[in-house]
């Protein structure tokens, strides 16, 4: 007893104390203790979700990678298949072209020679007849009186004949 | 000089019938404080926490980390953790608000004469001697429940035999020195770290006490953590069905 009153222990006080320390123990409890655990707890949740999110983007990425790659693939393919074809057709389009072009150039040309064959032709038969004309003439001017329409023609003739002797023209 | 040194709190007024100590006036302003710290710690608790509040999670969680490896079971854990942890946060800041500067300078004028308002509360035995209460009724109760009422009685009154009996006496005597040791390890420690500073800042004002101060400064986390962590490797112990000699 002597010590109690020495330690200064009083019932009122030590209920006083309790009612204080189940108070203080409540307040705390209730108004942070458990909000904050909680708060923690769903914390944790979130992050395992995240995390497990993170994952399964990770994996949709990579399948849409794959995805993208198969597919610019197949574009490449598909591309190069386009040339390839265009390159062939252009090609054969242009020997087309350079076919039509030499055989018309060739007939062209053989035109061209026929015709200007056919005008020489033509001068030279011209330039025999003036001349044998003119040898008429000049036999007439020579031997006026003896000529008759016969030996006229027959000079024409004659003459014709040693022209076109002398010269024949190469083809 | 004189120096006042009372081993019982003094009496600053009469509330009603309730003499108020100043150790009581003491862990009233100091469990207010800590109800509106933690009321606004609870509040507006954000996912993205700010600083503060990181501050408070790392010390509830690490401490409920910690109740759990010592419980070892969740459970147990949800059920123990807010008593320890009010305990630990309890005495500590009651130690630590002793180091608060001026404060054990305040004393006011009553009946029995100039009395300190402020006193540290671990150095007053009653309210060491209400948190030991409720340790030790925990105990109990946890044991009964664990155990059973019959099963809890034979703990320490067995007459199978003379020394049963004789090991029953001595669990009682342990029940009971678990009580003392608990409680005066605490106020003793709290009280001639009280008494000690006060006689070293009475003999040497300057520079001297600091030592001191420190090493009290360590005892009151110390014996917060002590404390706490005692009641709950007890309250664990009685929650663990004992295995049949």
């Amino acid at each position: 007893m002597e010590l109690i009153r020495a330690l200064g222990l009083d019932l009122k006080i030590l209920i006083a104390q309790l009612i204080n320390f189940a108070v203080l123990l409540f307040v705390l409890h209730r108004f942070a203790y458990k909000p904050i655990l909680g708060m923690l707890e769903k914390r944790r949740k979130r992050i395992e979700q995240s995390l497990n999110e993170a994952v399964e983007i990770t994996k949709k990425m990579e399948h849409t990678d794959r995805e993208i790659k198969n597919l610019l693939a197949k574009a490449r393919k598909q591309a190069d298949e386009m040339i390839n074809q265009a390159r062939k057709q252009a090609d054969n389009q242009k020997k087309e072209i350079m076919d039509q072009a030499d055989k018309l150039s060739l007939e062209l040309k053989e035109k061209t020679a026929q015709e200007i064959k056919k005008e020489k032709d033509t001068i030279i038969e011209q330039a025999k007849n003036q001349i044998a004309q003119l040898t008429v003439e000049l036999a007439k001017k020579i031997i006026p009186a003896q000529l008759t329409a016969e030996s006229e023609k027959q000079i024409t003739r004659q003459s014709l004949k040693n022209l076109n002797s002398k010269y024949n023209p190469p083809n | 000089m004189e120096l006042n040194i009372s081993l019982s709190p003094e009496i600053l007024f009469n509330l009603g019938p309730i003499p108020v100590t100043n150790s009581l006036f003491w862990s009233l302003i100091i469990s207010v404080f800590l109800m509106l710290f933690f009321y606004r710690a609870g509040r507006n608790l954000k996912t993205r926490p700010s600083k503060f509040q990181n501050l408070i999670e790392l010390l509830i969680e690490e401490s409920y980390k910690f109740t759990g490896l010592i419980t070892n079971n969740p459970q147990r854990t949800k059920k123990i953790f807010p008593l320890v942890l009010t305990m630990f946060i309890f005495i500590l800041a009651c130690n630590l608000f002793t180091f608060m500067p001026g404060q054990s300078a305040v004393s006011i004028q009553t009946e029995q004469g100039l009395v300190p308002v402020f006193r540290a509360v671990m150095a007053d035995y009653s309210m060491v001697f209400v948190l030991t209460a409720i340790t030790v009724i925990l105990v109990q109760i946890i044991t009964i429940l664990t155990n059973g009422p019959f099963n809890y009685l034979k703990k320490f009154i067995n007459l199978g035999g003379p020394l049963k009996f004789f090991l029953g006496v001595m669990e009682l005597i342990g029940e009971l020195a678990k009580i003392i040791s608990l409680s005066f390890r605490l106020f003793g420690n709290i009280f001639a770290g009280e008494v000690l500073g006060l006689v070293i800042l009475s003999l040497i004002p300057f520079f001297v006490p600091l030592p001191f101060l420190f090493l009290s400064l360590l005892t009151s986390v110390i014996q917060a953590f002590v404390f706490s962590v005692l009641t709950l490797v007890f309250a664990n112990m009685a929650s663990q069905i004992p295995e049949n000699e």
